[in-house]
């Protein structure tokens, strides 16, 4: 793609890479002697250290009063949360208060989590005395990965194309030795054709999941909380859509 | 057109991203084994959006810093209107924006390039305040979260960063909506009319956008055309003043 002058690093008055930020240092990788506090979205096993790790989890009424947020997104993160605490059992300890400082003035053994996923949870993680933050989980490249590759594009565009090669690369996905499967990166250009002239394709119905009691639990409180004035949705409620637990998760994915 | 639904099943960390794509790479090497090949432009497609497109968004939002969501590089500053904060498609007669719009209302989901074309694209052209549609981009969808959608809402959506993300703004007329979709047979706009009562807000909408940011868009080479296009187009000032009228009034 050609370089276009106009844009890029370096220009007055936009963003610039972030340098020494406190929410971007080298965290530690694994803290496996603590208990693990894990935010709703570091729901799967791949953000404990070892399977019969203690875990924290909280429920904050809190975040769902800041914003106004669509009726079944609080419904899905509320209940993923809800199942995973009912999954762990008495490996978890569940705490269902109005803020997050709440449940953590409580703890009194060594707490660490995996860096939360925006700037203003890391920032509130890393105030906290006594809880060890660990690097960032759920995602395919690391900080360092991606600070490397972006250092090497230099005045470039940081291209996503680019960056994407590089992870197929690095962990030799749909890789024949050092060229990639079938002979192209990309294969947009097939994406593209136009649809059936009926505008349907023969595609099977999805999965759905079925709700459960937790489901039904987390419908009565989000009806209380909207009834009481604490807390404001919008969109529809409706049967839940999307998996909630590992279990459905990995069944809609295998069964696509 | 086939859709894996996954996202909010990542973005809530049940599943890892790596173990999906060595998934569906091991399942693409196993039909090859069995002389059944699975279509190698779906499963490239699906490896890119999951290991290329989802990680970018990610590490943009942290390698830009802590001033990335504040970027207004086209000066956008208009309100989110009450009609779209509340996803109220009734109010609406675009037959586009007022499916989306429903979609969205009912499943808190809608596929990636309607949120694009549909949403993103009337905002932009509307000038609705990119860090407003980031938060209401974040609240009105299952698999939204702050680090998707400043990336996607700022960078890729709204091009409030200047061009950091994306070559040129997403911007585009009612004619490309109708290309793209078979939503315009009965909607009561024209696609391709950009004055009078049936005019489409999409196709006017676009050259108000493109003549309110000329400026900033000029020294831009892959917009040089879109502009000529517009130094060219017949009643532009009427068109602008029409759009000026209707502003974030629900269409």
């Amino acid at each position: 793609m050609p370089q276009d002058p106009a844009v890029g690093h370096g220009v007055p008055g936009m963003p610039r890479p972030a340098e020494a930020d406190p929410a971007l240092a080298a965290f530690p990788a694994q803290a496996p002697a603590t208990r693990r506090w894990c935010f709703a979205d570091q729901l799967g096993p791949h953000f404990l250290d070892r399977p019969d790790q203690p875990v924290l989890l909280i429920e904050s009424k809190a975040v769902f009063a800041r914003r106004r947020f669509h009726r079944q997104k609080a419904h899905l993160v509320l209940s993923a949360l809800r199942h995973r605490a009912a999954e762990l059992g008495d490996q978890a300890e569940f705490a269902q208060v109005r803020t997050y400082a709440e449940a953590l003035d409580r703890v009194r053994e060594p707490l660490s989590v995996c860096a939360p996923t925006t700037w203003s949870s890391r920032d509130h993680v890393l105030r906290r005395p006594d809880l060890t933050v660990l690097a960032a989980r759920g995602f395919v490249a690391t900080q360092e990965e991606f600070a490397g590759w972006a250092e090497g594009r230099g005045r470039r565009r940081l291209l996503m194309e680019d960056f994407y090669r590089d992870n197929r690369r690095r962990h030799d996905v749909l890789m024949d030795g050092a060229e990639p499967v079938g002979g192209r990166w990309n294969l947009d250009h097939d994406n593209r054709e136009p649809p059936p002239s009926d505008g349907r394709l023969a595609v099977p119905e999805p999965w759905w999941p079925e709700e459960d009691e937790i489901d039904a639990q987390v419908r009565a409180d989000l009806d209380r909380w909207a009834a009481d004035g604490d807390v404001a949705f919008v969109g529809d409620d409706g049967p839940r859509l999307f998996p909630v637990t590992r279990e459905e998760a990995l069944y809609r994915w295998r069964t696509r | 057109m086939a859709h894996s639904l996954i996202s909010p099943a990542l973005n809530l960390g049940l599943l890892d991203p790596l173990e999906v794509v060595h998934a569906a790479e091991q399942r693409y090497r196993d039909s090859v084994a069995v002389g059944d090949p699975l279509p190698l432009n779906s499963v490239e497609g699906f490896v890119r959006q999951v290991m290329g497109w989802r990680d970018y968004i990610w590490h943009t939002y942290w390698h830009f810093g802590r001033d990335f969501r504040h970027a207004n590089a086209l000066a956008a500053h208009e309100a989110v209107p009450d009609w779209l904060t509340d996803l109220d498609d009734g109010a609406v007669d675009a037959a586009c924006l007022s499916d989306v719009l429903g979609d969205l209302r009912r499943d808190g989901w809608v596929h990636h390039i309607p949120r694009l074309m549909v949403l993103g694209n009337y905002a932009l052209q509307r000038g609705i305040d990119p860090l407003a549609m980031t938060d209401w981009f974040h609240r009105s969808f299952v698999d939204g979260y702050d680090w998707v959608m400043v990336a996607n809402v700022v960078g890729m959506s709204q091009h409030a960063d200047g061009g950091l993300l994306a070559t040129k703004p997403y911007a585009a007329g009612g004619a490309y909506i109708d290309r793209m979709s078979d939503y315009c047979g009965g909607c009561r706009y024209d696609p391709r009319k950009r004055l009078g009562e049936d005019a489409c807000p999409y196709t006017a909408g676009y050259w108000a956008f493109l003549e309110r940011n000329r400026g900033r868009l000029a020294p831009n080479q892959r917009m040089r055309r879109a502009l000529q296009g517009l130094d060219r187009l017949k009643g532009l000032e009427e068109v602008v003043e029409q759009e000026r009228l209707r502003g974030t009034e629900a269409i």
